[in-house]
């Protein structure tokens, strides 16, 4: 444990970006779900027909199998790594294939979100004169928000442990910077057990807020 | 005002209105009455286009709600509907609830929109609670609040269906008092409602559902005291 300090940058920025790829993904996985989800709703078919398949491609197979597309597949056929740059394409890569896969996870919590909204509340709505983009705008959504932070909180943790599927296309993310300290250290025990630790405090943190937030909501039911 | 031929609807192989034709004049109380499964409610949501018609034409303020061309969302501003379930908006203040009709829909300002809703708090005598939210007040008071949200966008028709059928039977008073009010006042109504002294004291006329038609129609007086056809004077006799 003695050479703990000198590992430590090392990993510490490997769990910065392990954040920084949660984050991203979290926020585009969720504009991305907020869309799909609109669009399996929608009216016109070709969107809904558009949004069913996005989200089973990316439910239906492995995420890592997706990484691999993304990061490694797509390169070889298009010229990926000439326009982003080959030190840029896999970060591109990595944070746009979890967003994919996180959105289509995320496109079900906020489409069922939607669905759960009493219908009374369209009809109140069109009785008024409001158009259906009004209504989802001013009535459902905000209602609908409300009964999705619990699963969308617990979602944003299965995002955090999904970033641990950027190591093997090689993004230094914590589980990469690890297992670079263990190849030097040959510390796998203690290292592996410094991991862990962080990605539970990290998602102790997030479930703690889903369970806070569920709470305030049955209090406070508007 | 509003008039109706041969309205048919189904659901599927289900016919639930079988060719319903009736008018409406201007500040007429049209009170609709008939057991559940009727079509009642059906026929009011066709009024507002809530349902799409099978065939038949439904025409408003001399609108064709039935025509394909005409913008259903713009004409149901004239018409207000009241819900036996209320359908307040749950995340919204009793203001809010009111204002947003106005503001959203008809571009007005806040400022307007909020004297507009006072106003309407005061007729419905619930001034005290424009800061509530909907799940704080009693099913009589948000009743109440759903008659305002409608009246906020000075709809020339409003459409009731059973508006009292969810209260308690104490509050079923404050609510039918703020509608006959209204019909006073000369707001051209139709309701659908079990409440025969409603009918009697407000209604023009009766209108008697069965079996998705109109089976009998005419004055509440003698309606219910001279039902001419069978299945009237049936079901008069079991709710009277
Ligand atoms: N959206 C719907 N889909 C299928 N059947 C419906 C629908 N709405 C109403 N119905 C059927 O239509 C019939 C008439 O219903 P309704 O108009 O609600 O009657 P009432 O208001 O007189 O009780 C009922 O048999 C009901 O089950
Ligand atoms: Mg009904």
């Amino acid at each position: 444990m003695s050479h703990i300090w000198e590992q430590w940058p090392q990993i510490w920025a490997g769990f910065l970006s392990t954040v920084e790829f949660s984050v991203i993904a979290i926020l585009l996985g969720t504009v991305i779900g907020l869309i799909a989800a609109l669009m399996k709703l929608a009216r016109f078919a070709p969107a809904r027909w558009l949004a069913t398949v996005y989200v089973e491609l990316f439910r239906g197979t492995p995420l890592l199998v997706q990484l691999f597309f993304i990061a490694l597949g797509l390169p070889a056929v298009l010229p990926l790594n000439k326009w982003f740059g080959p030190q840029t394409y896999p970060l591109v890569a990595g944070a746009v294939g979890l967003a994919l896969n996180e959105g289509a996870y995320i496109t079900e919590i906020i489409r069922a979100g939607i669905l759960g909204v009493d219908r009374g509340q369209w009809e109140a709505a069109a009785s008024i004169g409001m158009s259906r983009y009004q209504t989802m705008r001013y009535i459902i959504l905000p209602q609908a928000f409300k009964r999705m932070i619990p699963p969308l909180v617990n979602q944003f943790a299965q995002t955090v442990k999904d970033t641990s599927l950027l190591a093997p296309i090689a993004i230094t993310e914590l589980v990469y910077s690890a297992q670079e300290v263990i190849s030097v250290y040959f510390n796998a025990f203690s290292m592996w057990l410094i991991v862990a630790l962080m990605y539970f405090v990290v998602i102790f943190l997030i479930t703690r807020l889903a369970a806070y937030l569920e709470r305030r909501l049955q209090i406070d039911k508007r | 005002m509003i008039s109706v031929e041969n309205l048919h609807k189904s659901f599927g192989r289900l016919d639930v209105l079988k060719g319903v034709t009736t008018h409406v004049d201007p500040q007429e109380v049209v009170v609709v009455i008939g057991p559940s499964g009727s079509g009642k409610s059906t026929f009011l949501r066709c009024l507002n286009g809530l349902e799409t018609v099978t065939s038949g034409r439904i025409v408003i303020d001399g609108v064709e709600l039935t025509d394909p061309k005409v913008d259903i969302t713009k004409l149901r501003q004239h018409v207000g509907m009241v819900f036996q379930r209320f359908n307040l908006f749950h995340h919204l203040s009793v203001l809010d609830n009111i204002t947003i009709g106005p503001r959203k829909v008809l571009k007005r300002s806040r400022e307007e929109s909020e004297q507009l809703a006072y106003e309407l708090l005061d007729k419905v005598g619930l001034r005290d609670k424009a800061h509530s939210f909907p799940d704080e007040l009693s099913g009589g008071q948000q009743q109440r609040v759903a008659i305002a949200r409608a009246l906020a966008m000075k709809p020339s028709v409003m459409l009731f269906d059973e508006p009292t059928s969810a209260l308690d039977p104490e509050m079923v008073g404050e609510v039918l008092q703020v509608m006959k009010d209204l019909a006073r006042e000369g707001m051209t109504m139709v309701v659908v409602t079990h409440e025969m002294g409603f009918a009697r004291e407000v209604g023009d006329r009766v209108l008697f559902m069965d079996g998705g038609v109109i089976v009998e129609e005419g004055k509440p007086q003698e309606l219910f005291a001279n039902p001419k056809e069978e299945r009237t004077q049936a079901f008069l006799s079991k709710i009277l």
